[in-house]
């Protein structure tokens, strides 16, 4: 009942005071939250180890107060906001105005980053920040107690005993003797705050990695047991995305195996799909087919599947009218999903067109999206001015008369045809403004000539040299 | 005595299904017209059902892979295209694939032959352009896409046919219900095809820039055709879709596509 009474004792003692009640996991939900926010300050941002180590056991509301910050990894960033100084500067801002007081500290080593932040020497929130070149960390350490090592209570309580105060004290002992005194830890803390030991911060914004792992004991050497194994592993997957209304866009299926000499292999096969798909009876049509078709050289021990891409998939509501109009764009999607599952996305395609006057780049074939309907530019010129064909451009061999005329004949892929009649010039100039091109810009005069079988080609003079660079069909 | 069996017989051509030889009836799911134009009238009244029947293969024969008609393809696509939107079935979203890189043609052709007549855009986006890399992956592709109800028509070029090929083809296209429209080398014109209709086309010289062939249908539903030659010329309008136009016929074909011809014959 100590608790009561400590209540009771404040609550005379500060007659407006509120009393909470400390919920540790309400708070490091806020410090995630926190976290999370910080990303727009650095890329990596983190949990203090030990709390992350808490998390991982369940234990939070056993972690000492100290040990309840959050790493930011700012290398490299300093550029972005003219120094590490002013970024201290304005993370504590942005913390002030929130309503919390933040103690900073900036160092090369998260250890020392670490000892700054919480033993520095002044307290006001923005002097407390200590930016430190790299050479003079063991000097400024060395003042530090050693509390500011991040060692364990009882760690700290027998090096207090024994009269070592500071890291001062630490690094006058031998370093090789230091773990046989008092344990791994304490070597562990200081090569970690001098920069001798790598850490790593694990960011809290690490993308959710959805997975199904199975092992088996007794390994799978049935091509139709696996195909089986495989499949269940990805209903489970499914079941998994299905739960957070997400869906997957490809997935990355893992076998280890081992082969006649006994040593374990792994191969790895990648299905994309056209959208991300949260409906295994559409997915299971689609993939059927490669998972028979798996081939794998020896029995298996372990399958993983892994969701890439994975998004959030709204619920479609079934309009009464549009249900034939749903029918079909869902065959759509289920028959060029099968097309990019067997070869592959790059296969696939659909057509933009471009506001460029270079034939060439007047369109492209882009790798085709579900939903993104490319916007099409109405063309600069009128269709029947454009080959049906375009290729790139062949040179051939003409026999010209006049230079603006188009010629009388031309040897192309090693045939001599006649023209029979020819319009032209149209003189096409490259984009000559932009940065990298030729000074003179590539001034193409081009030809429409008709040969004796009745053929348009599109042929066209650039620099007195000619080519063919299109069919009209 | 050896016995075989119908799928044997259906796809060595000995057997016919009565669907095919009669008028066939609209599957579900399909439009309430039967047919999608052909886009020029004298050709289509030339037609027994007076156009090309919905969920049907069609060969087009030509003489090199350089002559081949793709932009009368484009057009007849967009015929097709329009005829599944003014059809009962609203569907906008029904795809025109090419399969086969070098069939490619230029979007520009493309986005014309699909202009929409209704409003001012263009079924662009619902053309695929697919690139298997290798024959037996286009066979597939080309299967797949008949078979499915989401595709209005798909055009490819395709050598070497066997009959059970083509009969493979016409019978998911009588599934699915879209059209195939094949390329074919002219040398194959002899060969026996499952396909509905086969048309033999020339490139012939013309005045203007427009393109310009001399079409002429040899079979249909596998039963020879009196030969009669259309000249049809591609019209390229301002807002308006790719259209077909017949042309008065010539008295003598163009001598140089007869030569091509003769060369063809004597290699």
């Amino acid at each position: 009942m100590h608790l009561a009474i400590a209540k009771a004792i404040a609550e005379t003692a500060v007659p407006q005071c509120t009393v909470v009640q400390w919920q540790p996991y309400v708070e490091l939900r806020r410090l995630y939250k926190l976290a999370r926010w910080l990303t727009r300050f650095a890329p990596v941002v983190g949990l203090d180890s030990s709390l992350l180590q808490a998390v991982q056991h369940k234990t939070v509301e056993r972690v000492d107060a100290r040990h309840t910050g959050l790493l930011l990894d700012i290398t490299g960033t300093a550029r972005w906001h003219r120094g590490e100084y002013a970024l201290a500067v304005k993370i504590a801002k942005a913390f002030a105005r929130w309503g919390l007081t933040a103690r900073l500290g900036i160092a090369s080593t998260i250890g020392a980053a670490w000892a700054f932040s919480r033993y520095g020497e002044r307290n006001h929130f923005v002097s407390s920040i200590e930016v430190l070149a790299q050479g003079h960390l063991a000097d400024a350490l060395a003042m530090l107690p050693i509390a500011a090592l991040r060692l364990s209570g009882s760690t700290e309580n027998k090096l207090k005993e024994l009269g070592i105060a500071t890291i001062d004290d630490l690094l006058r002992i031998p370093r090789n003797t230091l773990s046989v005194r008092f344990g791994g830890e304490v070597l562990l803390r200081l090569e970690q705050a001098l920069g001798l030991r790598i850490e790593h911060i694990e960011a809290v914004t690490a993308p959710h990695i959805i997975e199904e792992q199975q092992e088996y004991e007794t390994p799978i050497e049935n091509q139709e047991t696996l195909q089986a194994a495989v499949y269940n592993c990805f209903a489970k997957l499914f079941k998994k995305l299905q739960r957070g209304k997400r869906g997957a866009q490809s997935f990355r299926i893992a076998f280890q195996y081992r082969n006649q000499e006994q040593e374990l292999l792994r191969i790895e096969k990648e299905l994309s799909l056209l959208r991300s798909s949260a409906d295994f009876t559409v997915f299971s049509a689609v993939v059927r087919p490669v998972i028979e078709r798996l081939n794998v050289a020896g029995p298996v021990h372990s399958v993983a599947i892994r969701a890439q891409g994975v998004a959030r998939v709204n619920d479609q509501q079934r309009d009464y009218l549009q249900h034939l109009c749903m029918e079909c764009e869902e065959a759509a999607s289920n028959l060029l999903n099968h097309y990019t599952v067997r070869m592959g996305r790059g296969r696939v395609r659909t057509a933009v067109l471009h506001p460029a006057y270079l034939p060439e780049e007047s369109f492209s074939f882009i790798p085709i999206e579900h939903g993104a309907r490319p916007i099409t530019p109405p063309p600069l010129f009128h269709p029947s001015e454009r080959p049906t064909h375009l290729f790139t451009p062949e040179p051939i061999e003409v026999m010209a008369l006049l230079p603006d005329k188009p010629p009388s004949m031309l040897l192309w892929r090693g045939r001599r045809c006649k023209v029979l009649t020819g319009l032209g010039p149209e003189r096409i100039c490259g984009p000559w403004w932009q940065r990298g091109m030729a000074r003179v810009p590539t001034q193409r005069d081009y030809f429409k000539v008709q040969e004796e079988s009745g053929r348009w080609l599109w042929i066209f003079r650039e620099n007195s040299r000619w080519f063919v660079q299109g069919i009209f069909s | 005595m050896d016995f075989v069996s119908v799928e044997d017989l259906l796809l060595r051509g000995s057997l016919w299904l009565a669907e095919e030889s009669e008028q066939s009836t609209p599957r579900a799911g399909q439009a309430a017209r039967t047919v999608a134009p052909f886009g020029v009238h004298t050709i289509d009244s030339a037609l027994p059902q007076g156009g090309l029947p919905w969920g049907s293969v069609h060969e087009f024969f030509s003489v090199t892979p350089e002559t081949q008609p793709a932009t009368l393809l484009c057009a007849l696509a967009g015929n097709v295209m329009r005829a599944a939107q003014s059809s009962t079935t609203a569907a906008p979203n029904k795809l025109v694939l090419w399969i086969g890189r070098e069939c490619w043609p230029t979007p520009h052709v493309v986005a014309h032959a699909l202009q929409n007549e209704a409003t001012p855009e263009s079924f662009l986006s619902n053309a695929v352009f697919l690139d298997p890399p290798s024959i037996q992956m286009r066979l597939w592709a080309i299967e797949l896409a008949l078979r499915s109800p989401a595709v209005a028509a798909v055009i490819a070029p395709l050598q070497k046919l066997s009959f059970a090929l083509t009969r493979r083809f016409a019978l998911a296209a009588r599934d699915g219900g879209g059209m195939g429209f094949f390329m074919r080398p002219y040398k194959e014109l002899a060969v026996r095809s499952a396909a509905l209709s086969r048309w033999r086309v020339l490139s012939v010289v013309s005045e203007g820039i427009e393109p310009r062939w001399s079409i002429s249908l040899c079979q249909f539903r596998n039963r020879e055709m009196e030969k009669v030659e259309w000249i049809v010329e591609g019209l390229y309008e301002e807002g308006k879709a790719l259209s077909l136009h017949l042309l008065p016929p010539v008295v003598k074909r163009s001598a140089p596509a007869a030569t091509v011809l003769k060369h063809i014959y004597a290699a």
